[in-house]
């Protein structure tokens, strides 16, 4: 059980795709800093449809994006999409066996 | 003793992220930690003969690739579907290492305790 | 802060703790002036371990941290040569680090 964070935005590096590789149901993945953006391309809104997603609250606010996220995250599955804050991130680290920063 | 993976996936000399990784992998296992390389996306690159880092301007890490098992460095793993995409073939790399599938990949970052990505 | 020393009438730069800035500028005649400055006077059994790490550096172009030259001596001169009590005999504040620095490398940078 390992949870990917990925910081980097989607369009300008590999490491949410490559994450996506390696990935393994029982994952979750952390979307953090620029990584926010993809949410709002549907291509990867289909991708990460079915995988256990934790979305950095303070980088979609800082971005002007949370109604956007919000909308989209409606037609996600709750049970799979999670906005969260600093607090939930230390709390999923120590759930999860360990942490890869791709 | 801990059991880290190092993962490398960007391309060489464009960065220092290769070097970088290659000095904690050898630091790592020069305090006897057992470490596994993993090779993918564009990194795979770094195992290609016939490079001169010092043309693109880069310092030559590569020639460290060579020293591995000297440091007890054994696996080596490669992402057949990154050699795929760019076109190469197993026969190609200049190291001894394991060519292997999305899921053996997976199945390492999975099992050991640390990873770390370069 | 460049450091440097004259030898035979050329100025040849070292880092603050005395390694060669360029690999390039040692030549065999050195190997005894820097070991001086190291209080090591150097025999034949020396000279194997500089030449070893030196070879071991223009292959790899890395110097070699002690617990692998322990191993590739080993590998290549035998096990009686390839232990850590042998070689701090002959470089007793560290095989690596003084070995290096007088085969006119880099300082190992994973040295303990």
């Amino acid at each position: 059980m390992i949870l990917h964070h990925i910081q980097t935005s989607a369009l300008t590096d590999s490491a949410l795709s490559t994450c996506l590789r390696y990935i393994q149901p029982n994952d979750s993945i952390l979307l953090a800093g620029d990584a926010v953006n993809c949410l709002l391309q549907i291509q990867w809104q289909q991708r990460l449809a079915s995988v256990n997603l934790f979305v950095l609250q303070d980088d979609i606010q800082a971005r002007g994006l949370q109604p956007r996220v919000e909308a989209i995250a409606e037609h996600m599955s709750a049970e799979f999409f999670h906005i969260i804050d600093y607090s939930d991130f230390v709390e999923q680290s120590l759930k999860h066996n360990k942490v890869i920063t791709w | 003793m801990k059991s880290l993976a190092i993962v490398f996936r960007h391309a060489p000399f464009g960065s220092t992220s290769g070097r970088e990784g290659l000095d904690v992998a050898m630091l790592s296992a020069s305090f006897e930690q057992q470490v596994s390389l993993i090779f993918t996306d564009e990194a795979v690159l770094h195992l290609l003969g016939g490079q001169t880092p010092e043309q693109a301007g880069a310092k030559d890490y590569l020639s460290a690739l060579k020293a591995l098992p000297l440091y007890d460095i054994e696996t080596v793993l490669v992402c057949s579907d990154s050699l795929q995409q760019l076109g190469l073939n197993a026969s190609e790399l200049n190291i001894e290492a394991e060519v292997v599938g999305a899921d053996m990949i997976t199945k390492t970052l999975q099992a050991v305790d640390e990873v770390l990505v370069f | 802060m460049v450091n440097s020393f004259e030898f035979n009438g050329r100025h040849i730069e070292v880092d603050h703790q005395g390694y060669l800035k360029n690999v390039a500028d040692w030549q065999e005649s050195m190997a005894p002036v820097i070991a001086a400055t190291e209080n090591i006077e150097l025999t034949e059994q020396h000279w194997e371990v500089i030449w070893f790490v030196r070879n071991f550096y223009l292959e790899y172009k890395t110097s070699p941290a002690i617990r692998v030259l322990v191993k590739a001596i080993g590998q290549s001169l035998g096990a009686d040569k390839g232990n850590s009590k042998y070689l701090y005999t002959l470089f007793p504040i560290g095989p690596a680090k003084q070995a290096t620095k007088i085969a006119g490398l880099p300082k190992p940078a994973k040295c303990l």
